[in-house]
């Protein structure tokens, strides 16, 4: 559920970093501890629509987003379903989508390097470094992944998760290496924290 | 100064030991160099050992520890999520009059970065959402913003259009710029530096001005 920012004037763009930072602290212990019932549902629900009205982002970024949860939901709340009661399941799905959507507005609306100076990131640069790494990560990830399954197209092979799993090992790792080339190719600074190899 | 005393890179193949630089010893006094030489001869090699990207297996490299290496793949570069966040990088931690540089301060020189790289209207974007040309001017503008006192460009300019190459290759190879080593193929480019290494099967086999050893490098080729 890590997004990436998308500049914009809505409240949610304006509000400080550290306070929507400890917002969804905040709402998500409040959540995760409401006891299961209807009351509980709805608030998760008000919940969930209050951020998306506040992020006021186009519609179709925060449907793929919602979308993205969905498999999430559908396991949990059909789990709980199975195991204990309609209500235990909907009051848990609600909670995993209120939580869900409250962490990808954030994201959406805050760059990450406002959200790393906010409070309590702003304790450890490296701790800060790690996160941003982690959400450049995943994009770098989806791209290799579509590069090998273009690279099998082009040779007419058929899509296979086991033809295309080995080739994406291999280039992730090498990624992997090129991350920590980057590092030491930028001037040393306490942000990268690298030292050459002399 | 910049000087490499017997130095040698070995890496490991399935097949063994291969050595990809022997006993290389050189030392570059001018402001502008370039590197030339033939695919596979052992000049990005030479330029990552400078660089400090790998360690030599014997001898000694010098280089100034405040350097800036571009790759010669741009979409290897870029460390953080945006365009913006990813040039701010270089300045976190960076100090000026003895004290660390302030938020502001650091948003007003990465402003000014973008802006000078023609990357204004990108600065929010995704950096792996860039076009390759464009990978390649973030890339060297992440590198700049830091005010290194060397910069290593690994083929700078081979992905960018006539007119960004011409802009690149004036703010690199400009009388006021930091020092540059430049690896590349392209001999106009070169020609424009004050000094040349040919590299050939892992050994520096010539240095002197730029024209010299371009000539000798289109002799060797014909």
């Amino acid at each position: 559920m890590i997004s990436l920012f998308i500049p914009g004037r809505g409240p949610l763009h304006r509000c400080p970093a550290s306070v929507k930072v400890l917002g969804l602290a905040v709402l998500s212990l409040a959540l995760a501890l409401a006891p299961v019932s209807l009351v509980t549902i709805g608030a998760a629900a008000a919940v969930t629509a209050i951020a998306i009205a506040l992020a006021a982002l186009r519609p179709g970024i925060v449907l793929r987003d919602l979308l993205r949860t969905l498999p999430f939901v559908v396991f949990i709340g059909g789990t709980l379903w199975l195991l204990q009661d309609g209500l235990a399941a909907g009051t848990a799905a609600a909670r995993i989508l209120a939580i869900f959507t409250l962490a990808s507005v954030l994201s959406r609306t805050t760059r990450v390097s406002d959200m790393m100076a906010a409070w309590p990131f702003r304790l450890s640069e490296r701790l800060a470094l790690a996160l941003s790494l982690i959400m450049t990560m995943i994009p770098a990830l989806l791209t290799i992944g579509a590069q090998v399954r273009d690279a099998q197209r082009s040779r007419g092979l058929r899509p296979s998760l086991r033809r295309w799993i080995m080739p994406f090992l291999v280039l992730s790792l090498r990624h992997a290496d090129d991350v920590d080339d980057a590092l030491l190719a930028r001037a040393p600074t306490a942000a990268t924290g690298r030292s050459r190899n002399r | 100064m910049i000087r490499f005393e017997n130095v040698s890179v070995t890496a490991q193949s399935p097949e063994g030991a291969a050595r990809l630089l022997h006993n290389v010893s050189f030392e570059l006094t001018a402001a502008r160099t370039a590197i030339i030489g033939e695919n596979g001869s052992g000049k990005t090699t030479l330029a990552r050992a400078l660089g400090g990207l790998v360690k030599p297996s014997s001898g000694r490299v010098i280089a100034p520890e405040n350097l800036g290496y571009l790759f010669s793949n741009p979409g290897a570069q870029p460390i953080m999520p945006t365009v913006r966040e990813d040039v701010a990088l270089s300045l976190r931690g960076t100090r000026s009059g003895g004290r660390k540089l302030r938020r502001e301060e650091i948003d007003a020189k990465v402003n000014a970065a973008l802006a000078e790289h023609s990357l204004t209207e990108f600065a929010d974007r995704p950096c792996h959402s860039l076009s390759s040309g464009q990978q390649q001017r973030l890339a060297l503008c992440s590198i700049l913003v830091a005010e290194p006192d060397l910069v290593i460009a690994d083929e700078p300019t081979s992905l960018l259009d006539a007119r960004h190459r011409r802009i690149v290759a004036d703010r690199l190879l400009s009388p006021a710029a930091e020092r540059v080593v430049l690896v590349t193929h392209d001999l106009d480019l070169a020609s424009r530096c004050d000094q040349a290494l040919l590299v050939q099967h892992g050994r520096v086999t010539a240095q002197g001005t730029a024209v010299e050893i371009i000539d000798r490098y289109e002799r060797s080729l014909v």
